[in-house]
């Protein structure tokens, strides 16, 4: 990740406010779970599925659950996908929760068939596998085994560094993202001991994260407001391919 | 490493928490709100509430109480009682609720798991499972229904085959024998569901000291264990309940200095 690295906390509340944050509208998404944790960071988020609100926003959050399919079909039907590329590509950050982030990868299988997704990420959403011995869906409170030491500061700050190594959140999927390109892995979650996927991924102005930040206690709050300070660095900034 | 959740169990009516709650420093221990929010300051990995009203008018105060707990409780919420079509589960997850629990409902209509599966995911649908031994049947024990007082002549083993297949994404699975003794979980149950099926099972009734919950874990494959009056009465606190699993190498979300952040 080549983000300049700010000051901690040089991002005060006032300035979170200043910023619109949208919630992108799916009927399978959690959204009201996901603003209420924006609130309680100090930002008002609106929940919208209009290209005029979308575009107008600083900032795009994606939740979702079901399956990947029927998401897809939904937000082909409100022709959601190519209005949040375009603001992709324009630059604006973007993260993506659960679903939310596997829709940046190429291709899901879930719901017995392939569909497409955003294709910013490359890489593709397929079952946890049935032999390594997991219980499925994948449901609980696991570790995140960051890859990037300067994400896990600027994610975790201002927890303690021996803390940090030990952050729990809370997951629940059945499918996980194969990712083909290493480097847009941030961290992982070990599913058994030794199995690893993505947890949180990134690429340019785009994040996605498999667990649920919304529902991951104190952890998960700091991860967003964590988020939401990145993405302000990031703002107005081109895309990077 | 994938963690054994505790989770908190209250039963709610009319927007209330009923049975006694013995809690200093509440300024309303009748406030599932409160309670929520104190279990989940205290380390409690999930939150259930089950809503014993089951009648339609009092579903406004639980829905009421859903929203309002989301507002303040970042852990994940599971709600059951009275789910008896796709609607109510579509209900409750609107609210608030991560996750719906279906007992009665299930057994009287098994079509509705796989329409709320297919509707709102697996991952949401927690099938609520009671049973009580029984000779007659080819496991040793049978479904009951309506908090227990009613017998369904169902084999526990089949029906929780049947709603695997159906998409449950998670069993609660209570032993309507062991549950309110406080002489422990009921293991032979408990075992037999968490190793047939590959998704996560959630121990219920029984639990009357910190070994129980121990051996609830030993001794089973079940991913997590359901507490209502030891906590409520304040006989266990959650962190010793999670320091105990840790001195037992049983691995578990342990609160640390996050615990102190205020917001």
């Amino acid at each position: 990740m080549n983000l300049t690295t700010i000051p901690p906390q040089s991002l005060e509340k006032e300035t979170l406010q200043k910023h619109k944050v949208c919630v992108i509208k799916s009927r399978f998404a959690n959204l009201y779970s996901v603003q209420n944790a924006l609130q309680w960071v100090g930002v008002e988020a609106i929940i919208s599925d209009s290209d005029e609100e979308i575009s107008q926003s600083d900032i795009l959050i994606l939740p979702g659950v079901g399956s990947f399919a029927q998401v897809v079909e939904e937000l082909e039907s409100k022709n959601l996908i190519q209005i949040i590329k375009k603001n992709i590509d324009l630059g604006k950050p973007f993260l993506g929760i659960c679903l939310g982030m596997q829709l940046l990868f190429e291709r899901g299988y879930e719901g017995n068939k392939i569909s497409q997704g955003l294709g910013i990420l490359q890489g593709e959403v397929i079952p946890i596998p049935a032999d390594i011995g997991a219980r499925i869906p994948h449901i609980g409170w696991n570790s995140l085994k960051f890859e990037s030491v300067e994400m896990q500061k600027e994610l975790l700050n201002p927890l303690e560094e021996s803390s940090q190594a030990e952050a729990q959140v809370y997951f629940v999927h059945s499918f996980y993202c194969s990712a083909h390109n290493s480097s847009n892995v941030i961290a992982n979650v070990e599913i058994v001991p030794g199995w690893k996927a993505p947890a949180i991924v990134g690429k340019s102005n785009c994040f996605g994260m498999q667990f649920h930040p919304e529902r991951s206690g104190k952890i998960g709050l700091k991860l967003l407001e964590n988020f939401l300070r990145i993405a302000i660095k990031l703002q107005g900034k081109p895309r990077l391919d | 490493m994938l963690t054994k959740r505790i989770i908190p169990c209250l039963d709610v009516k009319n927007g209330r928490v009923v049975k006694g709650i013995n809690f200093v420093g509440l300024k309303d221990a009748g406030d599932p709100v409160e309670l929520a929010k104190t279990y989940s300051e205290n380390g409690a990995d999930e939150i259930c509430f089950l809503d014993i009203t089951a009648s339609i008018e009092a579903r406004g105060a639980l829905v009421d109480v859903i929203r309002r707990t989301a507002k303040e409780v970042f852990v994940p919420l599971t709600v059951g009682g009275g789910v008896n079509d796709p609607a109510d589960v579509g209900e409750l997850l609107r609210a608030g609720a991560d996750k719906v629990s279906i007992n009665s409902g299930a057994v009287r209509n098994p079509d509705l798991i796989k329409q709320a599966a297919l509707q709102y995911g697996s991952q949401c649908i927690v099938i609520a499972i009671d049973v009580k031994s029984s000779v007659t049947k080819p496991s040793g024990w049978e479904v009951f229904v309506k908090g227990g007082r009613e017998a369904t002549g169902i084999d526990a083993l089949e029906w929780a085959e049947k709603t695997v297949s159906l998409g449950a994404g998670e069993i609660l699975l209570t032993s309507m024998d062991a549950d309110g003794t406080k002489n422990g979980y009921d293991i032979p149950i408990t075992s037999m569901i968490s190793e047939k099926f590959n998704v996560p099972v959630i121990a219920s009734g029984g639990a009357g000291n910190l070994s129980h919950i121990v051996d609830v874990f030993k001794q089973t494959k079940a991913d997590a264990a359901l507490l209502a009056s030891l906590l409520h009465y304040g006989e266990l606190t959650i962190s010793q309940i999670k320091q105990r699993l840790q001195e037992e190498k049983i691995p578990v979300r342990i609160l640390k200095e996050e615990a102190t952040w205020n917001k």
